[in-house]
């Protein structure tokens, strides 16, 4: 046995050392000869590998990895219906082959084949989703995508129109272009991007790598290639956390927007592409992208970030004259002069560089058009429309810079005073030079919007550093709401500024948010219905403004969710139905934003189930909303087919609906959604047999859909379900043998097959299905040794199948039974690290084992003490407790413990059944009479497999005089049923 | 000043033992707030403990006063063990024995689709977390901390007194053991 901290610092320090040589080398030093330590290092390794996010959210599952060999087709290979011919790059994202297609029409293409490690399915879906708009493009400077698929190895591959060129900054370099030449290629590429954005199409991954240039004619035509592609396989947002994230980023992150590398999980749109398309006419002009690769390459993960989201690269301009003499040997010298460069540079194009450059989005061109329509100005010698860099905008970069210091108080209230100074000043300088010439007037109002930024900034940044930092939030507080009122105080004087009450209204929605998040709930509502008011009017003004009726409807969503946290459901269902009104009107106008048609559609879910949460009066209602937000979700689904995660949202729309009919009583109805959701599962299913988690939910589906026809008795097509739900677990569990959840919902399935059988009397197939349950449970123990849990499963299991062969009166059989689970439970409970599971499992056995010779009231009474001492609260201790102590006569006590039980949890019903018990056997009828009625009705809507319930029952009914006591096989009633208090083991 | 304030006075003037009124307070608000929120949650969603803890703490400690890092430290364990055993007694509840092997009828109820999350898999860590806890207190308390009471590294380490440096150690090494033992079949002797 070796000790922890050493195995943990030989494991901490082998983590470090990445080559596989380098790594072996030192453990072979660092273990010696103690190959127990060795292989201990050795697990944790493989563990650390595999662990994936295991621990790092709430309550998730662990999935062990699979190794996949990398392994790449060669050529004169076939993927689909494609021959390939040669490899003609390897990139990150995989490996490009010429390829030739035979059918339907014989042509050469570009087939990309995707490495291991992404969801094949996922990202042919996604694929698919966006085929139709794919299609739809059709420019001189994009090259077509055909299609995609999987390979035989399960890999995607796309297909591609076949260019044969260089990238186009080899292209500039190569040919030596002048500025001119190269404005003239990049604006082509401009245009290209433009065409794509209209259709829809956001590339996501602009680099020179993508874009190709070929020569047609003796002309140079820049091709955009890879279109669709990022997209597809990019991470999707539910698992955009920072480790897939982070693998899709390697290579690339030179090119990609701050907002793209932020993985906030804001949505990238067409100006992400912009920021790229600013990257690239960087590079064009000074050789050199804005970042440094080197840096960027040996940075962490973390810092890497940092650098792209906050860090101001040089102008063009300043790149060029800090190169220096270097410069002769990078790309862009050659010929034209360095000095000519450097002074076409300045000015002008270091504008428009920069303002595609922008970190913040919204000061970015709007359009690939804008962008490609400036550089032509510049082009053409027209003004641009990029603005130089104001006293605004340094202090910006100011507090770029210095994020860290600004962290203390001091010099955030110093930022902000600032910042107001400025965003006062040039407000009062556009109230002067109202009358002045527009362009002094233009020029104040830039001015303005630039500090207004900044002030905006510093704010969110006050909002988002000091959340992090405990102990802040007083400061945090009391900035945020300076902020409110500054922006309040601005809007009294500058209210006519549509721009400005806007920002106000986010101002405010972000304070209401800020609050929520820290929980100060009382401070919510003011300044979510301050953003309210102030976009009211807006709205009225623009209703043509989308960006105003979105923020409107988050901010009522916003104050329903708040209502709904503090318990004013009334409230909260009133800003529900505004957010829906509000998304209602948008998808009318808007009728192509599919996210539009989600929230709406998840916005009406919503209603429905704080409608049905909120009363049984309201479930009439409650079904309307969830019966429309099906058929809306249905209509996305039809519109935008083949996204699974829309397919999964409405099979899960059709399990709520047949929940809520369940609670109304419909049970028919509910069987019937149940069933349409289990009609989607099905389809996903048969479309990948393989994607485990799909089948494991289709099961799960089908098992809840058992034990409603369980509950009416419809035991046939319970079954019937359950034996389905077998079939489907069964591969999926040898398949993914290493997956608990897999195995432990097989296991399930065959003990829940095993009861409905038991409850049909079909009882030599119940006794098959517990045995072939018990084998696999076995087995589970076995190859998971060292698990205590399988063992506990199997405990419960056999002590299960005792209850059943004890019923058929084969009392050998079954205390033989008993007695093997009785072992695993002792066992298992004086282990140090025993969770309480298992000494309450000894205390159930102790109290009411049906085999006299395992009971012992005595010692189920002091266990019962001991654990209600660490766990004062918990019903179950104090109704076994009360249940012992009936057993040993002390009625008294019982009494007591049965009282505790019963006001801890009123659904128990074995505390009024003993309690019953207790007042007869004192004589008093009546009071055991009621409580008796009592037990019953809670029984009745407890789960009617409960063997010790029955049991329990019916020594109750048969001592009340209700029906005869049951029959031992002795011939003689059991004389721990009727007869006196036992005392001590039997 | 409410019981739980109280006892953070008592801690803050240097009675340690006083924190050891905390856990059973901490337990009933959480075990109150995870009702009402079962209640209300949207569907699909599981609940999130950790959400939870964070709340309780501002309910019941608010954050009128500056507590010191040692007395929130206090709060936050006990927290992160009250949740832990919620989360168990949970889990174990769908388990015990006195349900059988069938379904309990309540879950087919709201809780129903709430609560995916395997009871087993719970167990299974809570388990190995009890085992690792009975060699290195620490190590599982950096455990707890992050993953019931979902504190950042930084205040994890804070609340144990530890660097910072050494809580990522103590995690990283404790998120393979924890993992380890879990999973995988072939193990030698535990450790």
């Amino acid at each position: 046995m070796n000790d922890l901290a050493d195995v943990e610092s030989i494991f901490l320090a082998a983590l470090e050392k990445d080559a596989p040589a380098v790594r072996e080398a030192y453990l072979h030093n660092a273990c010696g000869p103690d190959l127990g330590l060795r292989l201990n290092v050795d697990r944790l390794l493989k563990a650390h590998e595999q662990a994936g996010d295991f621990l790092r959210g709430p309550l998730t599952t662990s999935t062990a990895a699979v190794d996949e060999p990398c392994t790449w087709e060669a050529p004169g290979a076939t993927i689909g219906p494609y021959k390939l011919i040669e490899q003609i790059g390897e990139g990150g994202m995989g490996v490009v082959y010429v390829a030739e297609q035979a059918r339907p029409v014989r042509r050469r293409v570009a087939l990309k084949v995707i490495r291991p490690g992404m969801d094949t399915k996922q990202v042919i879906s996604r694929f698919e989703a966006e085929r139709q708009a794919l299609a739809m493009m059709d420019h001189p400077n994009i090259a077509k995508i055909f299609d995609a698929g999987a390979t035989e190895s399960g890999r995607p591959y796309f297909a591609m129109e076949l260019v044969r060129g260089v990238a186009v900054t080899e292209h500039c370099n190569k040919e030596k272009l002048s500025i001119r030449e190269r404005l003239e290629l990049f604006v082509l590429v401009c245009r290209a991007v433009q065409h794509a954005h209209q259709k829809g199409v956001i590339h996501r991954d602009l680099k020179p790598s993508n874009i190709m240039v070929t020569i047609n004619d003796g002309a140079p035509v820049p091709k955009v290639i890879d279109f669709g592609i990022a997209k597809a396989t990019g991470p999707s947002l539910n698992e955009n956390t920072a480790c897939t994230a982070f693998a899709q980023l390697v290579g690339t992150p030179l090119y990609m927007s701050p907002e793209q590398i932020a993985l906030s999980g804001l949505d990238v749109d067409t100006r992400s592409d912009l920021y790229s398309l600013g990257v690239l006419l960087y590079e064009l002009l000074t050789g050199t992208t804005p970042f440094n690769p080197e840096t960027l390459r040996l940075a962490t993960f973390d810092e890497m970030r940092r650098i792209i989201r906050e860090d101001e690269p040089e102008t063009p301009s300043t790149r060029l004259s800090t190169l220096g003499a270097s410069r002769t040997t990078t790309s862009a010298g050659g010929s034209f002069n360095a000095r000519r460069l450097d002074r076409s540079v300045r000015g002008e194009l270091d504008w428009i560089v920069m303002k595609a450059l922008a970190k913040d989005r919204r000061r970015r061109y709007e359009t690939a058009g804008a962008f490609a329509a400036d550089v032509t100005r510049y082009l053409t010698n027209q003004p641009v429309e990029a603005c130089p860099p104001s006293a605004g905008y340094r202090l910006a970069k100011f507090a770029r810079r210095n994020r860290a210091g600004l962290i203390t108080i001091g010099s955030i209230a110093l930022s902000m005073i600032l910042a107001i100074g400025v965003l006062l000043a040039s407000n009062r300088r556009i109230q002067s030079e109202k009358t002045r010439a527009d362009e002094q007037k233009a020029r104040a109002e830039a001015d303005f919007r630039r500090a207004r930024d900044v002030v905006d900034r510093i704010f969110t940044r006050v909002a988002e550093d000091l959340k992090k930092t405990p102990g802040m939030e007083q400061i945090q507080r009391a900035l945020l709401d300076d902020a409110l009122e500054f922006y309040q105080g601005f809007l009294a004087e500058h209210g006519d500024d549509p721009e400005v009450r806007f920002e106000a209204a986010r101002a405010a929605h972000r304070v209401g948010s800020i609050y929520f998040l820290i929980g100060d709930y009382e401070k919510v509502e003011r300044p979510m219905k301050e953003a309210i008011e102030l976009l009211d009017p807006l709205i009225a003004a623009s209703p043509g403004e989308t960006s105003y009726r979105v923020e409107s409807a988050e901010s009522h969503s916003d104050l329903g969710q708040l209502f709904n946290m503090t318990h004013r459901s009334a409230d909260g269902i009133v800003e529900r139905r505004k957010t829906l009104e509000r998304y209602e009107k948008l998808v009318v106008d808007l009728p192509e934003n599919a996210t539009f048609r989600r929230r709406l559609a998840s916005t009406r879910c919503n209603l429905g189930l704080c409608l049905s949460a909120d009363g049984e009066t309201q479930f009439e209602e409650s079904e309307r909303h969830l019966r429309a937000s099906l058929a809306e979700w249905k209509q996305i689904q039809a519109d935008l087919p083949g996204l699974p995660e829309d397919d999964l949202e409405l099979s899960r729309m059709h399990h709520w609906l047949g929940n809520l009919l369940t609670r109304t009583n419909r049970i028919e109805e509910a069987e019937r959604e149940i069933e349409t959701a289990l009609a989607i599962l099905q389809k996903l299913f048969e479309s990948d047999r393989k994607a485990a988690y799909i089948g494991a939910r289709f099961a799960h589906s089908k098992s809840y859909l058992a034990s409603l026809k369980s509950d009416q008795h419809n035991f046939e097509e319970a079954v019937r379900l359950r034996s389905e739900a077998i079939a489907i677990l069964e591969p999926i569990a040898a398949a993914h043998p290493h997956v608990f959840y897999y195995r432990r919902r097989l296991d399930l399935g065959y003990y829940e097959l095993a009861w409905t059988l038991w409850k049909m009397g079909r009882i030599p197939e119940t006794e098959m299905m517990f045995l072939k349950g018990l084998k696999h449970t076995e087995s589970l123990v076995v190859e998971h040794r060292g698990t205590d849990q399988h063992l506990g499963r199997l405990a419960d299991k056999l002590y299960e199948y005792g209850m059943f062969l004890d019923e058929r009166q084969r009392l050998q059989e079954s205390a033989d039974l008993f007695r093997r689970s009785i072992e695993i439970y002792e066992q298992l409970a004086v282990k140090p690290f025993s969770p309480n599971r298992f000494q309450n499992a000894v205390l159930w056995y102790c109290t009411l084992c049906p085999a006299p010779q395992f009971r012992d009231e005595a010692r189920a009474v002091r266990l019962a003490k001991q654990l209600l001492r660490q766990n004062p609260t918990v019903a179950e201790y104090w109704s076994l407790l009360g249940m012992a102590q009936c057993r040993q006569g002390d009625w008294a006590n019982a009494s007591e413990a049965l009282q505790k039980a019963v006001e801890l949890d009123s659904t128990d019903p074995f505390a009024p059944l003993f309690l019953a018990i207790l007042h007869w056997k004192q004589g008093d009828k009546e009071q055991a009479r009621s409580e008796y009625d009592k037990a019953e009705k809670i029984s009745a809507k407890c789960n009617s497999d409960d063997f010790h319930l029955r049991r329990c029952r019916s020594e109750a009914r048969a001592l009340l005089g209700l029906e005869p006591a049951p029959l031992r096989k002795t011939g003689k009633p059991d004389p721990d049923l009727v007869g006196p208090p036992r005392i001590g083991p039997g | 000043m409410n019981d739980v304030t109280r006892i953070l006075s008592a801690v803050e003037q240097g009675d340690p033992t006083a924190a050891e009124g905390l856990l059973p307070l901490v337990y009933e608000e959480l075990r109150k707030l995870a009702a009402q929120r079962l209640a209300m949650e949207k569907p699909g969603q599981t609940l999130q403990a950790t959400a939870l803890v964070h709340e309780a703490y501002l309910r019941l400690v608010g954050d009128k006063d500056a507590w010191t890092w040692n007395s929130r430290g206090h709060f936050f364990a006990a927290a992160a063990e009250a949740m832990r055993r919620i989360l168990v007694e949970a889990a174990r509840r769908k388990n015990r024995i006195r349900h059988g092997g069938g379904r309990a009828r309540g879950e087919l109820d709201d809780g129903c689709l709430l609560t995916e999350a395997p009871s087993d898999d719970l167990l299974a860590l809570d388990e190995v977390l009890t085992r690792l806890a009975a060699r290195d207190p620490v190590r599982a308390e950096v455990v707890k901390l992050r993953f019931f009471a979902g504190l950042t590294m930084a205040e994890t380490a804070q609340v144990l007194g530890i660097s910072l440096a050494t809580a990522e150690r103590y995690w990283t090494f404790a998120r393979a053991w924890l993992y380890a033992e879990m999973a995988d079949p072939d193990r030698p002797p535990s450790g």
